[in-house]
């Protein structure tokens, strides 16, 4: 038991601390593209450091909800980590709290908090924002559950570190049920982060859905709020390489732990690359059309849960 | 035994006392809902017992609520009236007393929006629906009496008593497509909302009560179920569809309630069809939790729409209170399928329950549970985002406060119920329970089985702990945050003009078009229930030929009248002498 | 006696085929006569002399004193008709009736029931050519000459059939009460029946 909860632990901070980074890679070579001097890889933390000593500006007629909500949704974050295969290949402390599924509604969860916690300041724009943000949902939603049974109804279980297991036999990773559900799920991804061709980041008015979430948040909420955002982008990527796309080379033990943190590493490199040629070269959608985007990825999942039983 | 006969007494006498004193009749009322609970929860034999506790506890709260809550003379005995009926149905084991008790149920609560009706029709449509149903559960009754030869509720040997019943039990629920059963006399019969309250969250549970109890009594697996199947997972996708595009607040609640018994018959519908023993099981202890989680947070919501002044959620006047905030927010995550709530762990149930008996059919016959599946996936989806709409309009984004207190507290306590429920529903699903002690999980873990070994597990109990504990944690590692309070910036535009609850589904509205039949016009953009409006062309056109029928056939010529004198006289004859 | 049967037949052809009221009414005097002569060749082959009292009763009331008042309220004019187009259609109508009705219903049902009197056929005819005319009519005059053929035709079915003295009483009632008084009435009311608006639907 102590060594799940050592595990635990690595896997924990593994995905706290290392998040971040990912998206200051993500940002430095989207400028080594485009041929300018971008800012440099650790920026993210830099900005969180900065947040964490600012002072917090509230609304006056905000409730405690807007200024503690995003401690919930951070910790709501964390709880998930424990739960799904990010660093560490086998169950460690306090995975079996949620299944697959109650991780896909842990999710739903963080969401629902945010929203609320964000309407809260009562402004205009939030509202508008959140109005984008919901009226996806239901895409949204429904694809992240069912690309998350994808894999279960073929091993008949919904443990996401059985299904990783299965998932590394060749026969079964070419079937057409797994290329499938890794495609619509990777679409789905950039719709959850925000990335293009979905929203384009920055607070324009014209782009934002999810960043009008934290529009009105400030000092140590925002920043919670942004870590949170980073972490979550951390999250889903990673289920995405450790299940659907390369589910090889974890290692187990204390050592191997370690070890783990530096091939997920590796693997976020190859998302990055791809997640790079897309910002690169897409436009961003126009608001109706991200519905066919979704559609796309949710018709996408269907078929992947059909053909697994077909 | 004894806390039943009591419970009745009680609740039978409340009536009467009710045409006496509008107060004394609520307290009866409450009092014998009360005694109600108690049964439920001493008796606990088998799933149906929760039913019992969450009728109960829906008419406890609501009747307390009506203490509250001022209107008219009449209202009292009729709403003791049909809680009556109510209780009378779900305690019966007898086929005809059940159908009594449906009458006396339906019957008070067609008074009361009649009274307070702002269309015509409302209370008839109510009316001729509910009849409806009522003569299909008929049929179902006295097919199973000639098949078992006993007026009580006994097994079965055929499955058509149980499809004649469960037509007429989904007529009540609201699926589709007879959805208007639901929302329409909610919306324009402008019943109080304590009426809304047990016409939405109760009598629907009586419905699935019966649908229950009668599908406990037919052989499974059916084929059947699959058709129960198909028809909960549309309602569930257009039930929380329609909510999410309209305004009114009562009529949201109205298609939520759809939604929900959408997903009951879901629920049943694999309980029908499942391969194994287990599996089915799983199924039906999860229809109990999801009946409960809906009345529950029904009743809450609707209770909390009687605070409102007006029903509109685009310019909503509501006493806002910050007990009742709290109260509603639980509420509405647990309509919206979220841990650590009640609701959360049904939704995942059910879930979990459609995924595993597509894994276990494995054939071409998983395509109904699949589709099913991603339907109500979407529908919960729409589920989410309608709640953010209705608690973000009526409670977050105003701003007028009150300092009453009784009636948010009681939707406090309701919410604070919902959320200790959530953890408490491993004590429902006892043969499922699981422990991993080596990974920190000693107990309160459900595990979801289709046979020996768990599909998936989930312990809700830590979902609330963990979270907050971490939440915790980093406070006091980061500190609490220097505040300073200052004013939202609007782009200079006074405060008061703000984003409505129109525009925030106007998206949808566009998006959706073609389902919705969108029409952009001189007053804006309009839509439209396409199931009421085909059941109203349906409607029309039979009354008109109808009329036109009787036109021809009596038309006053004495001619006409001689020939059909002339044919009844041959008919007769032949058929007299052959 | 087959020969005043058919004559009896062909009297309800004339009839339905006439439109103008003097010979309408005259002719259903004479096919009351007729079936007193029917009554008549009953009584010379039975011997009963009551077959006689019910042939005297025939021909006065129903030969001759109906037609007479019918005629007095009608009125004195020459060439009085009712207002009917199409006189050829209703006859084939009446013949294709007349042939699927009777004949069907006859040897359906009568010959289960009476193998072996022929004659009933006839009055079965007259019965429904009775219908007929009321249904296929729309004044009431020739209204209430087809109810005389029913009539005609419930005495000839009877002479076989029911005990005579029942057959002579209910010949007398319908004749005075029904026939005499109301008919006086509707004739002097209503000279045509057409479709009332408000007994529609």
């Amino acid at each position: 038991m102590i060594d799940q909860m050592v595990e635990a632990l690595i896997q924990v901070l593994g995905t706290i601390l290392v998040a971040p980074l990912y998206s200051g890679i993500a940002e430095k070579l989207k400028g080594v593209v485009s041929l300018r001097r971008a800012q440099s890889v650790l920026q993210p933390y830099y900005d969180l450091f900065k947040l964490l000593k600012k002072e917090t500006v509230v609304p006056s007629s905000a409730s405690e909800l807007f200024v503690y909500g995003p401690y919930f949704t951070f910790g709501v974050y964390v709880l998930i980590s424990f739960v799904i295969p990010v660093v560490y290949p086998r169950p460690v402390f306090l995975t079996p709290t949620v299944d697959f599924l109650g991780g896909a509604l842990l999710f739903s969860l963080v969401s629902f908090v945010k929203v609320l916690s964000a309407m809260d300041s009562k402004s205009n724009y939030v509202a508008l924002g959140v109005s984008r943000a919901a009226s996806f949902g239901f895409l949204a939603e429904a694809t992240l559950i069912t690309v998350f049974f994808a894999v279960a109804i073929s091993t008949g279980t919904n443990n996401p570190y059985v299904e990783s297991a299965y998932a590394s036999n060749p026969s079964h990773y070419l079937a057409l049920d797994h290329l499938l559900a890794t495609v619509s799920f990777f679409m789905l991804w950039l719709f959850e982060t925000g990335k293009l061709p979905v929203e384009s980041q920055g607070l324009s008015e014209m782009g934002m859905i999810d960043d009008s979430l934290t529009y009105e948040h400030s000092g140590k909420p925002l920043a919670l709020l942004k870590w949170g955002g980073y972490i979550k982008a951390y999250l889903l990527g990673s289920v995405w390489l450790n299940v659907f796309l390369l589910p090889w080379g974890g290692q187990v033990g204390v050592l191997g732990a370690f070890f783990d943190i530096g091939l997920m590493f590796a693997k976020w490199m190859i998302l990055i690359a791809i997640v790079l040629v897309a910002e690169t070269s897409l436009a961003k959608l126009r608001l109706f059309k991200i519905q066919d985007h979704l559609a796309i990825a949710f018709v996408l999942s269907v078929f992947s849960l059909l053909f697994s039983v077909i | 035994m004894v806390a039943l006969i009591v419970a009745l007494l009680i609740l039978g006498l409340s009536p009467v006392a009710a045409l006496i004193d509008r107060r004394s009749g609520y307290i009866a009322c409450s009092a014998g809902s009360a005694v109600f609970v108690y049964y439920g929860m001493a008796n606990y034999s088998n799933e149906l017992s929760l039913f019992y506790v969450a009728a109960g506890l829906v008419w406890l709260f609501s009747s307390v609520y009506s203490l509250y809550y001022d209107h008219h003379q009449w209202l009292g005995p009729l709403y003791s009236s049909s809680i009556l009926g109510m209780a009378i149905a779900l305690t019966t084991n007898n086929l005809l007393v059940f159908l009594a008790g449906y009458e006396i149920m339906t019957i008070p609560a067609y008074v009361a929006i009649g009274l307070y009706k702002k269309t015509g029709y409302s209370a008839f449509v109510f009316m001729g629906f509910g009849e409806l149903s009522t003569i299909l559960i008929l049929a179902g009754f006295l097919y199973s009496y000639v098949v078992t030869g006993s007026l009580s509720f006994s097994p079965l040997t055929t499955i058509t008593p149980f499809m004649i019943a469960a037509f007429g039990f989904m007529v009540k629920m609201g699926m589709l497509p007879f959805m208007v059963t639901e929302w329409l006399p909610i919306a324009h019969g402008n019943a109080p909302s304590n009426v809304s309250t047990i016409l939405s969250a109760s009598m629907t549970l009586v419905a699935v009560y019966g649908l229950t109890k009668m599908a406990l009594l037919t052989p499974r697996p059916d084929f059947f179920g699959f058709i129960l199947l198909g028809v909960g997972g549309f309602s569930v996708f257009f039930g929380a569809f329609y909510a999410y595009v309209s305004d009114h607040a009562k009529v949201l609640l109205g298609f939520s309630t759809v939604e929900n018994n959408g997903a009951i018959l879901t629920s049943i519908g694999v309980y029908l069809t499942a391969p194994t023993h287990t599996l089915a099981s799983f199924a039906l202890i999860t229809t109990a939790v999801y009946v409960l989680a809906h009345s529950l947070a029904k009743t809450g919501l609707f209770l909390d729409t009687g605070m409102m002044e007006n029903e509109s959620l685009i310019l909503p006047r509501i006493i806002k209170n910050r007990l009742s905030d709290v109260g509603c927010v639980l509420l509405a995550s647990s309509m919206s399928g979220l841990l650590p709530t009640v609701g959360g762990v049904a939704t995942w149930a059910l879930l979990e329950s459609l995924f595993m008996e597509a894994y276990t059919l494995h054939s071409a016959l998983s395509i109904i549970p699949i589709v099913t599946g991603s339907i109500i996936a979407m529908g919960e989806g729409f589920a989410t985002s309608t709640m953010l709409k209705f608690i973000i309009f009526a409670h977050i984004f105003n701003k007028r406060s009150s300092n009453e207190k009784t009636r948010p507290l009681i939707l406090l306590l309701l919410g604070l119920l919902i959320l200790a429920g959530g953890s408490a529903t491993y004590i429902f699903y006892r043969p499922f329970l699981a422990s991993n002690p080596a990974l920190g999980l000693p107990f309160g873990l459900i595990a979801s089985e289709f046979s020996s070994q768990p599909f998936g597990a989930i312990s809700p109990l830590y979902v609330l702990i963990l979270p907050s504990l971490i939440g915790a944690l980093v406070l006091a590692v980061f500190g609490k945050p220097r505040i300073r309070r200052s004013e939202v910036w609007n782009s200079g535009a006074p405060m008061n003009e703000a984003y409505t609850s129109f525009a925030y589904s106007n998206n949808i509205r566009l998006m959706l078009g073609k389902l919705l039949l969108t029409h952009i016009g001189r007053d804006g953009v309009k839509v439209v229930d396409v199931f009421w409006s085909l059941t109203h062309t349906v409607a029309k056109l039979f009354v008109s030929f109808s009329r036109h029928f009787s036109r021809t056939y009596m038309n006053s010529r004495l001619s006409w009248y001689v020939i059909y004198m002339i044919l009844a006289l041959i008919v007769f004859t032949v058929v007299v002498v052959a | 006696m087959g020969a005043v049967y058919i004559s009896i037949v062909a009297s309800a052809f004339y009839i339905q085929g006439q439109a103008y009221y003097k010979p309408l009414v005259k002719m259903t005097g004479v096919q009351s006569s007729l079936a007193a002569l029917v009554s008549l060749l009953v009584y010379l082959q039975s011997g009963s002399p009551d077959y006689v009292f019910l042939a005297v009763i025939l021909i006065t009331i129903r030969g001759i004193v109906t037609p007479y008042i019918l005629l007095r309220v009608l009125g004195e004019r020459y060439g009085e008709r009712e207002r009917i187009s199409g006189f050829a259609s209703l006859l084939i109508i009446d013949l294709a009736f007349f042939f699927i009705a009777v004949f069907v219903l006859y040897s359906l049902v009568i010959t289960r029931l009476f193998p072996r009197d022929f004659e009933l056929v006839f009055a079965f005819t007259i019965f429904f050519q009775g219908l007929y005319l009321i249904a296929s009519r729309n004044s009431t005059p020739s209204q209430i000459v087809g109810y005389l053929e029913e009539e005609n035709a419930i005495v000839i079915l009877g002479l076989s059939l029911i005990p005579i003295p029942l057959l002579i009483e209910a010949s007398v009632l319908l004749d005075v009460l029904g026939l005499v008084v109301i008919s006086a009435v509707i004739i002097y009311e209503k000279k045509v029946h057409t479709p009332l608006e408000e007994l529609r639907g």
